[in-house]
Order: structure tokens, then C-alpha cells, then sequence
């Protein structure tokens, strides 16, 4: 973990040594995601509801979406960016380091600029908190944390996967991008609302559900919601160790580049 | 020590066929050919040597390199190193070497060399202590005190590599691997490279291997030398024996006062003779010995001028990658 921060404060310091490009880049990312909430907000003057769900439920799915990915973007960027790591041969330098890889590459790059992104996620959470008509107690306080934490998980799993995967096509395969930047579209609306086969896959294939639709209805106390929508969760953990094993024995096939 | 037994590394590549018509059909079916990269390399190094690891391009360096430091895995053979196996034991074998490979980095291109020679310390954890005092001592052996306060960005080619080689001494690795650690650097910032690498192996006691196409390099620094082509160890031992070798692959010219068509020495070839400016060439078996030499043209010409043109190192190589038909 030392080592971690060690890497966060050195590449926060370099990022800061282009004070216009940081700003800029900041406020870039803030924008992009502005805009698709508008899109949102638009689309709810047609329509009153999706689904079950009103304006303020799916603000609150957008909201968490919005905070994991960009958190795991800020701070497992290395990852995202991996296919650099393996065509240009950097990773060969990560492999001659007395250290544990996965460290490695979630320290190799990291995006302070994301941090404006990260933080708008997090007012916004509080913002949809805020305007949920629920009454909050301890209890359902904890149920939100796990679905942050299980959200950042499972993303964090599915850069374990795809990375996976570069390890053998080099140049990042963009059908990857379906489960990354794909899944993150998905995430917006509570996945239930779609068609039963991709509430599926993302149920029990890719465990999006874990910090979506599931503990969501629990969250909000629709009636179906069982104790099983909180147990479920924990599913983005087992999702998460098997993504790390089967890096690990990836990684044991890397061919090295140049 | 360093010990490789008969290691043999081998890629599988895919087959492409021209054209977009090839293009797709490989897409759908894929034809693999076996490549040998290495094939039985085995080779001895002793602790505090200098060795220079050279061969002409796709020849093995690379591969050989990357197996000894762990990153690849051979297909067959046995690498032990200080002990270790590099690439079963990676984790424990790497706190022990340091590498450079040639453009790669280990330095932050933004920030000030102390804070990447900084973080470098947390990578390998070295203590406090050892870290002040080693940087200490390596910034003094190699003069590097105004330059870390300096992000790489701002410095010449030659200060970066000075930069790098001080950044990989700081968790005092017992052995250093350099790729081609002279590339693209003018005269003066070789010079000063390879006066950092002799200092790094006399003083700090660091076996070296070193890769390169300079042959100055190896000149200046290596007294053993392994060459490789086509996969195979094709030489090993030292730097002179080559260099003797080729002893006979000299030209000499010698300028007369007066032009003489007739000129002959014993035991040389005359290869050209034009208005008193003659080019000789020593015959086979003749050990050529410029004092010798010197004097028996004395005795029989009118002399104006005597010029020997050594063979260069880039020919002797030359000369052996053809004998070894690579």
C-alpha cells in the first residue's frame, strides 16, 4: 500500500507540471459527463418512469456508475491502458521489479485529472441520496457502500479479464470495450429494465448487478427485493479473485514486445 | 555467477500471406512456423566480470537477456543465477539485478531525478540509511550532484544515461545487464558512460553484461567477449585472441621517394602500386611486426613514409560473422 501512494504522489507531482493541460482536462472530463445526464433528464420530460423506476431511481444507479468507473479509471488506470504496457515492451520493466504485478500496473499510471470526474460522481450520489424519498437508517447507509465497493470491484475485475486477454492479442481487442466503456452505458439505467438476456449476462456472467439492479431494489424497498439482493454482492468479490487468478496464469504466457 | 546450460528458446509465429486476399485467409486460418531463437546456449560468467554480449541484429542478445533477468522463460536448459532460477524465483531473484535497456526509462520523464531515484527506493525497499549513503556515494563516484534536481526532459541524451545507470545502483545489485547503453550518444558522452560502467564494475564490485554495436565499448571495457549469431554461441573468450586473429587482414602503405615499379619485400603481397605510393598486405602466416617490418623496407627502398591501417573493430566483427557464415 506504501508503495501505492508512492506512486500516486509522483505521478500527481508530473501531472502537475502541466498546470493548464490538468485544468483543462479536468474540466473536460466533467463536461462529457454533464452532458449525458442532461441526456437523461431530457429523455424523463417524455416519460415520467422506466419501468419501476422514477427519475431520482435512476439518478442514484447513474450516480454510482459514474463515481466507481471514474474512481477505478483514476486509480487503476494502468490497467485501462494496459495494451501500451505489453506493445511497447514496458512491461518488462514492471517484470524486473521485486514486486506483485497487479500493484505494479495500477501504480504505472494514474490519472489525478479523473479526479474532477470522481468528485462530481460523488456530489451526485449525495445530490440523488438527498432526493430519494426513503427513509434512511444506518442499515440502508451500509447497503449504499457496498454497492460503491462492489462497483468498484467488479470493474476492477473486468480490467483483470480484458487485460487477460491483451496479454495474448497485444493490441487491445476493441470487443473489449463492450464490457468496459459498454458496460458503463449499460450501468446508467437499472438493468432489469432491458431484455431478460442481458439482465442475465450482466447478472451472472459479468456481476454488473451488484452494485445495480439488485441491492438497488433493496435499497429502495420494492416489495420483491429479498435478503438474497444484498447477498448478491458479494458475487463482484469471487468475480474479482478469479480475474486475478486468471491474469496471473496469463501473465505466464507473455511474450515479450521489441 | 551467472551459469546457462544448453538453453534454448523457441517463438511460434504466425504465418501472413500477401495481400488482402492472404490477409483475410490467415485471419480465418492461421499458419504457425517454429522459430529458433536460441539453440543450445551455455555459457560460464564469474562474479566481477565485465562481458561484453554481442552478435549482429536478431541474432539472440534480446532473448538471452530477457531470460537472465526472468522475463522470459526458456523453452529448455537451465539458467541459475547467484542460486536462483530468474524466472521461477522472479520475485526474489530480481532485488539482486539492476538492467538498462536501451530507450526504456526507469525515470520519470517530468520530475526531478530524485524523486524517480525516490520512488525507486520504495519499489525495492531499501532502508533510509542505506539509500542516503548509497546515494550519496554514487552521485560522488559519478558526478552526478547538479544533475538531480533536474527532470529528465531538460537533459542531453548522455546525462540520462548517466542518470539511469546511478537509478539501478540503488538497490546495489550484484549483477548489471546493459542493452546498448552507448546508443545514440556523441563521443565525448560515450566516453563519459564508459568511464561510469568501468568505475560501477571496479569499485562497486557489479558484474556487468553488456550488449552493443559499438565496438569501442567492447574495447574500452570488456576483456571477455560472447558472440552470437543465429541463435548459437559462436565465440567466448577473450577480446584480444580475435583481435590477434585477424592480425593478418591489415594494409600497409609506404610512400618512396621515387616511383619504383619493380618493388617486392619478402613474405608481402603487393596489392597496388602507383608512382611510389604502394598498398601491402601481409601473406598468410606472416605475423606482422612493425619494427621488423620498418626496417627491412629501410634496407632497400628510399622511404618517404610508412602507414599501417589497422583493421577496424566493426570489419573484425564483419569479418567474423562471415566466417561463421551468420
Amino acid at each position: 500500500m506504501r508503495l501505492y501512494f508512492k506512486y500516486f504522489k509522483t505521478q500527481v507531482k508530473a501531472n502537475l507540471t502541466y498546470r493548464a493541460s490538468t485544468v483543462l482536462a479536468s474540466f473536460g472530463q466533467l463536461l462529457g459527463t454533464i452532458t449525458t445526464l442532461i441526456g437523461i433528464y431530457l429523455l424523463f420530460g417524455k416519460f415520467n418512469h422506466l419501468g419501476d423506476y422514477s427519475f431520482e431511481h435512476i439518478l442514484i444507479t447513474y450516480a454510482i456508475v459514474i463515481f466507481v468507473f471514474s474512481f477505478d479509471e483514476m486509480i487503476f488506470r494502468g490497467f485501462d491502458e494496459f495494451e501500451k504496457l505489453i506493445s511497447t515492451g514496458e512491461m518488462d520493466k514492471l517484470l524486473l521489479r521485486p514486486r506483485n504485478l497487479v500493484l505494479q500496473i495500477c501504480g504505472y499510471k494514474i490519472e489525478p485529472m479523473k479526479l474532477g470526474r470522481v468528485l462530481f460522481g460523488l456530489a451526485l450520489i449525495v445530490f440523488a441520496c438527498v432526493n430519494l424519498s426513503i427513509n434512511w437508517t444506518i442499515w440502508k447507509v451500509l447497503i449504499l457502500f457496498e454497492m460503491i465497493l462492489s462497483g468498484i470491484i467488479t470493474f476492477f475485475g473486468v480490467y483483470l479479464f480484458t487485460s487477460s486477454i491483451t496479454i495474448f492479442t497485444i493490441n487491445k481487442a476493441e470487443f473489449i470495450n463492450i464490457f468496459t466503456d459498454g458496460g458503463r452505458e449499460l450501468c446508467y439505467y437499472p438493468l432489469d429494465i432491458f431484455k431478460k438476456f442481458i439482465s442475465k449476462l450482466f447478472t451472472f456472467v459479468i456481476p454488473f448487478a451488484s452494485f445495480n439492479y439488485m441491492p438497488l431494489r433493496y435499497l429502495l424497498g420494492f416489495g420483491d427485493a429479498s435478503v438474497w439482493n444484498i447477498i448478491y454482492p458479494l458475487l463482484s468479490i469471487v468475480f474479482c479473485i478469479i480475474g486475478y487468478i486468471v491474469f496471473n496464469l496469463c501473465m505466464k504466457k507473455y511474450k515479450s514486445c521489441g | 555467477m551467472i551459469e546457462l546450460k544448453s538453453i534454448s528458446k523457441q517463438y511460434k509465429i504466425a504465418l501472413k500471406e500477401k495481400g488482402l486476399k492472404g490477409t483475410i485467409k490467415s485471419f480465418f486460418k492461421r499458419k504457425y512456423k517454429i522459430v529458433d531463437a536460441l539453440k543450445d546456449v551455455s555459457f560460464k560468467i564469474d562474479d566481477g566480470e565485465i562481458v561484453g554480449y554481442i552478435g549482429p541484429n536478431g541474432a539472440g542478445k534480446s532473448t538471452t537477456i530477457k531470460i537472465m533477468c526472468g522475463i522470459l522463460a526458456p523453452t529448455s536448459g537451465e539458467c541459475i543465477i547467484n542460486g536462483f532460477n530468474p524466472y521461477k524465483q522472479r520475485k526474489d531473484y530480481v532485488k539482486n539485478i539492476g538492467a538498462v535497456f536501451g530507450q526504456r526509462s526507469n525515470l520519470s520523464w517530468d520530475l526531478p531525478i530524485i524523486d524517480s531515484y525516490e520512488l525507486l527506493k520504495e519499489i525495492y525497499k531499501v532502508n533510509s540509511t542505506d539509500y542516503e549513503q548509497r546515494l550519496h556515494n554514487i552521485t560522488k563516484i559519478l558526478g552526478l550532484d547538479e544533475l538531480l534536481n533536474v527532470p529528465p526532459r531538460q537533459m542531453s541524451l548522455g546525462q540520462r544515461m548517466k542518470c539511469e545507470l546511478a537509478g539501478v545502483l540503488l538497490h546495489n545489485p550484484k549483477i548489471l545487464f546493459l542493452d546498448e547503453p552507448t546508443i545514440g550518444l556523441d563521443s565525448t558522452a560515450k566516453l563519459a558512460v564508459r568511464d561510469m560502467i568501468r568505475k560501477i564494475n571496479k569499485e562497486m564490485k557489479v558484474t556487468v553484461i553488456l550488449t552493443t554495436h559499438d565496438m569501442n565499448d567492447i574495447e574500452a571495457l570488456a576483456s571477455r567477449v560472447i558472440l552470437i549469431g543465429k541463435g548459437r554461441v559462436l565465440y567466448d573468450g577473450a577480446f584480444k585472441d580475435i583481435k590477434d586473429r585477424f592480425q593478418n587482414n591489415i594494409t600497409i602503405d609506404v610512400e618512396l621517394f621515387e616511383p619504383n615499379d619493380n618493388f617486392q619485400l619478402d613474405k608481402y603481397d603487393v596489392i597496388s602500386n602507383n608512382n611510389g605510393f604502394i598498398k601491402l598486405k601481409p601473406q598468410q602466416d606472416t605475423k606482422f611486426n612493425i619494427v621488423k617490418f620498418t626496417k627491412d623496407v629501410y634496407a632497400n627502398y628510399n622511404v618517404k613514409d610508412i602507414n599501417v591501417n589497422n583493421l577496424n573493430l566493426e570489419e573484425i566483427i564483419y569479418h567474423l560473422y562471415q566466417e561463421y557464415d551468420v
